[in-house]
């Protein structure tokens, strides 16, 4: 059976991944499609960002803001919005 | 004693009040005989001339149940006695009631000799010829028609009044009336545009059909009438008249720089004013058509109103007004209760309600036990039209309709009519413009059809019109019936009626479907026929009493419910779009709109109703809200119903948006990505206007019905695409489990709700934000001018070569059976024309429905001189 690995993000502490994701998942849920996340979600997930494996690579130039789109029509994800206007979307569950 | 005293006298208990009764129990029987297996003592002598002249009497009163009584006893001795001379002395009577149509049935029917004007004394002779010259309504030095006491009274009071309300119901030739006078005022120049508002396109197409076939009359065969909202109408030199829903009037008013000043404008079924769901829309609509033109002549039509004068309170000052209350029926009904025989299932009895008291008319057999609910109305309607034309069941649903008519078809398998050429091609246009497994492709064969709001037009039409003839026996409805399709029948069989799927029937719905019993100049007699009201469950109410509808703007009810409407206005700044209230939005978008158009909310109509108190708070309220709004003003203006706070959540969406702009607009439905495009401004819709088309699992099948339906794509290949999705779903196993009829129901009900409803709606004030924004970012080069989706997506076409087809007045299914033959996409309404007077058409492989619309339509042009 593997091992619980506990995660900390943002200074919240996770007993293990599972729990993470769960949080995680239900800040997407919290949003519609194209809705902006607010500045409270924004904080930690700034901070779960840096997490990602391509984490340069997503902020690029900066994070002017994060938002709600659909990745395929039936699921959202994650969007950054930089600083000079490009977005790209990123997985929660590679922040993880 | 006065005129007056006789008549309450007459009616009263030491008058004849038993005689009258023991007649209309006994017409009634005599009426309904042939449906009955067994009848209750008809055998009955009367003193006719005692109750003629006490019909002569009542005849004379302007008391509608007086009226009623002389009709009754006239129709009784007229159909039912043995006597020639009592029959004309009936005639007479209804000639003084003003019912020549009747008097015309009767000779029709070899009840009377001709020329009963001839036969009477010299004095009745003069009378008679008086009271033909008094009902007489000339329309041209050609045309004139003998008309009821209703029609009378709106024709002399039309030629004085600048707004005016009339109400009556059905059979009583409201409409008739209406378009020919204003067709009249059109062929004296006193009218140079008009609009003919009616709350659903199916009562559009049939207003604009009526107009084009009585324009002929009216030597105004060149003159224009349609149902599309084009811009070119705007301002146009050549006199035109409009038919449109109150959706379509807005998006005609915004389609030009500014909007048409229209002279005449008549609101058909006024009584939607108090129509939750539209009833904002329409008084909005009206009050944009008289701000434009404050001498704008208002008509209101409604049926069996109990206040059509309210409808006159937002008239100018100094205009003059009238009134045309709805006068006594022009055919006897009969408010008939259907129930079992205790312990007898097959068995059952009718009796006739006269002033709740049940009296009995007959017994009649059920064709087999009736062992649901279904059966139980679906026998009983077959028990009694079976061997008569004209009878309407009354369900709750679609899918009920569908049940019960089939059972209807099952019950009548020793009737084959598809022989009969008519039916046949109906059949033969059901499976090709909708599917092959489509219900009414075997029911039409032996008479018996449904009709539903959903339906394509061309076929709702047909089977209206082939009712109307007597080929279909029996149509069962839903309430699209209630909504204003003018179609009468000789009986409506109910059981437990609703509107919509969870209120029972106010008495006022009630009666205005009843009101459909008894086709004016058809019958002598309407039947409502209400089955198992004994059960408490199923007539909660009991039998609906006789009752008028009570109008009330929804404007009025929602600003009277003031607590509610200030809590909702406080937290409407910051509401989530999934916590708003329909009916409170479309109110206080409407206040909204007021403020910021006027300045001040004091002369908003529904605000001049509450106490100054109120409406100050009201108004300080919805003031500080609109400081930080820049959604110009017309924007606010041309979006009734959808409030400014979210329309400016909407510009705020745009202006924080960093990507290209373009990644804004709406693609070309030929463009491969222009179904995610529809799904990311529906996401859009969602979060800033209302969320119409929410949750989110839902945007994806909305837009892939408003992106096949706005491409052009056939009924047909919607559904067959629909069911091709199912079958690779895998949920169901066979062809055979497929639920076909469910399948088919929800993809028409999804193309009028989704496609043509919300998404030219909330699309067109996407749209109208987005230029904004285009215009503040100094991009407005590279917003497209042809953006007329709201009109595309209204008809389902995207060419200018559809619409010209629908402008010249053909169906948007006959229009894309049709186009699929034309290479070019941009024909105007003359090229297509030309081509359909080649007659090339004849040849194609189009369904028999739409070849015979094309002919219909190349006639009427022809007639035009076109």
């Amino acid at each position: 059976m593997a091992k619980r690995q506990p995660v900390e993000i943002g200074g919240v502490k996770f007993d293990k991944k599972g729990d993470a994701l769960d949080y995680l998942k239900d800040i997407l849920g919290k949003y519609k499609p194209e809705e902006t996340v607010v500045e409270q979600d924004s904080i930690f997930l700034r901070q779960a960002l840096d997490r990602h494996p391509e984490a340069q690579e997503k902020i690029g130039c900066g994070v002017a803001s994060f938002f709600v789109r659909r990745a395929d029509f039936s699921t959202t994800c994650f969007w950054i919005r930089r600083t000079d206007g490009t977005v790209v979307r990123f997985s929660y569950k590679s922040c993880v | 004693m006065s005129l007056q005293v006789l008549q309450n006298w007459l009616e009263s208990e030491s008058g004849i009040k038993n005689q009258l009764n023991q007649l209309r129990i006994w017409s009634a029987r005599k009426s309904i005989v042939s449906s009955l297996q067994n009848v209750v003592d008809t055998d009955q002598d009367h003193d006719w001339q005692k109750l003629l002249l006490a019909a002569s009497i009542f005849s004379q009163s302007d008391d509608k149940r007086h009226q009623e009584y002389a009709l009754m006893i006239a129709q009784s001795a007229l159909c039912f006695s043995d006597e020639p001379l009592i029959r004309d002395a009936g005639s007479l009577i209804l000639a003084r009631l003003s019912n020549h149509r009747t008097i015309n049935l009767a000779q029709e029917q070899h009840l009377i000799e001709p020329n009963l004007g001839t036969r009477v004394g010299v004095i009745e002779q003069l009378l008679w010829n008086k009271r033909k010259l008094n009902s007489e309504i000339v329309f041209n030095e050609k045309h004139s028609i003998s008309g009821n006491l209703f029609q009378v009274d709106l024709w002399s009071k039309l030629s004085d009044a600048d707004w005016l309300s009339a109400t009556a119901p059905t059979a009583a030739g409201k409409t008739f009336t209406i378009l020919n006078w204003l067709l009249s005022q059109f062929s004296s120049k006193k009218c140079h545009s008009a609009v003919f508002v009616a709350p659903t396109r199916a009562l559009v197409t049939e207003i604009e059909r009526q107009l084009n076939e009585l324009k002929i009359d009216h030597n105004l065969n060149s003159l224009k009438i349609t149902s599309l909202p084009l811009r070119e109408l705007n301002g146009r030199k050549e006199p035109f008249i409009t038919v449109f829903t109150q959706e379509r009037l807005h998006i005609f008013l915004n389609s030009g720089s500014s909007p048409q000043k229209f002279d005449i404008a008549i609101i058909d079924e006024a009584q939607k004013l108090s129509d939750e769901r539209r009833g904002v829309i329409l008084q909005d609509a009206l009050e944009r058509l008289c701000r434009e033109n404050n001498k704008c002549k208002v008509v209101f039509l409604s049926p069996h109103s109990k206040n059509p004068e309210v409808l006159l309170e937002d008239a100018p000052e100094n205009v003059i007004t009238a009134v045309v209350p709805s006068a006594s029926s022009t055919v006897m009904q009969n408010l008939i209760v259907a129930e079992q025989v205790p312990r007898k299932p097959t068995e059952w009895k009718l009796s006739l309600s006269i002033e709740g008291e049940l009296n009995e008319l007959g017994g009649f057999k059920l064709i087999d036990r009736p062992t649901n609910a279904a059966k139980r109305l679906a026998f009983v309607a077959l028990a009694l039209g079976k061997s008569t034309t004209g009878t309407l069941v009354y369900v709750n649903t679609a899918s009920a309709a569908e049940k019960i008519a089939t059972l209807i078809y099952d019950g009548l398998d020793d009737i084959d009519l598809s022989e009969d050429s008519e039916l046949s091609e109906l059949s033969e246009s059901c499976k090709k413009i909708i599917h092959p497994k489509f219900q009414l492709v075997k029911l039409v064969k032996r008479g018996v059809a449904f009709h539903y709001g959903n339906m394509p037009s061309i076929l709702r039409e047909e089977i209206e019109r082939l009712f109307t003839l007597g080929e279909i026996k029996f149509l069962v409805s839903t309430s699209t019936l209630i909504e204003g399709v003018n179609i009468a029948c000789k009986t409506i069989v109910v059981r437990g009626p609703k509107k919509g799927i969870m209120h029972h029937m106010s008495p006022q719905d009630f009666w205005n479907l009843a009101g459909r019993a008894g086709r004016w100049g058809a019958d002598f007699y309407g039947n409502i026929v209400c089955v198992d009201v004994s059960k408490a469950d199923v007539w909660p109410y009991g039998l609906p009493q006789k009752t008028a509808y009570p109008i009330k703007r929804e404007t009025d009810t929602v600003i009277q419910q003031y607590d509610d409407l200030i809590e909702y206005i406080t937290n409407r700044p910051a509401m989530d779009t999934n916590d708003l209230d329909h009916k409170l939005e479309h109110v206080t978008a409407y206040l909204m709109s007021w403020q910021i158009r006027e300045g001040s909310l004091k002369d908003a109509s529904p605000i001049k109703k509450i106490s100054p108190e109120a409406a100050q708070n009201i108004e300080e309220l919805v003031q500080p809200l609109l400081e930080s709004i820049d959604v110009e003003r017309k924007i606010v203006s041309a979006n009734p119903g959808i409030s400014v706070i979210a329309l400016q959540r909407l510009l705020e969406f745009f202006r924080n948006q960093s990507e290209d702009m373009e990644s804004l607009l709406p693609l070309p439905p030929e463009d491969p990505d222009s179904v995610d495009q529809f799904v990311f401004i529906f996401d859009v819709i969602n979060l800033t206007l209302a969320p119409v088309f929410a949750p989110q699992q839902r945007v994806l099948p909305c837009a892939l019905t408003t992106w096949d339906w706005m491409r052009g794509k056939t009924l047909g290949r919607m559904i067959a695409a629909r069911l091709e999705r199912e079958r690779k779903n895998g949920s169901y196993e066979s062809d055979e489990e497929l639920p076909y009829a469910k399948l088919i129901r929800e993809t028409m009900s999804q193309v009028e709700e989704i496609a043509r409803f919300y998404a030219p709606k909330y699309l067109g004030a996407y749209l109208s934000v987005l230029r904004q924004h285009f215009v503040e970012k100094d991009q407005i080069d590279m917003f497209p001018d042809e953006l007329t989706y709201d009109l595309f997506l209204e008809f389902g076409v995207s060419t200018k070569t559809l619409i010209s087809l629908i402008g010249l007045g053909l169906s948007r299914t006959s229009s894309i059976e049709l186009a699929e033959y034309y290479g070019r996409s941009e024909m105007s309404e003359e090229e297509v024309l030309t081509r359909l007077h080649s007659g090339e058409w004849e040849s194609l492989d189009l369904p028999p429905l739409v070849k015979r619309e094309i002919r219909n339509i190349v006639k009427q042009k022809i007639l035009e001189g076109m």
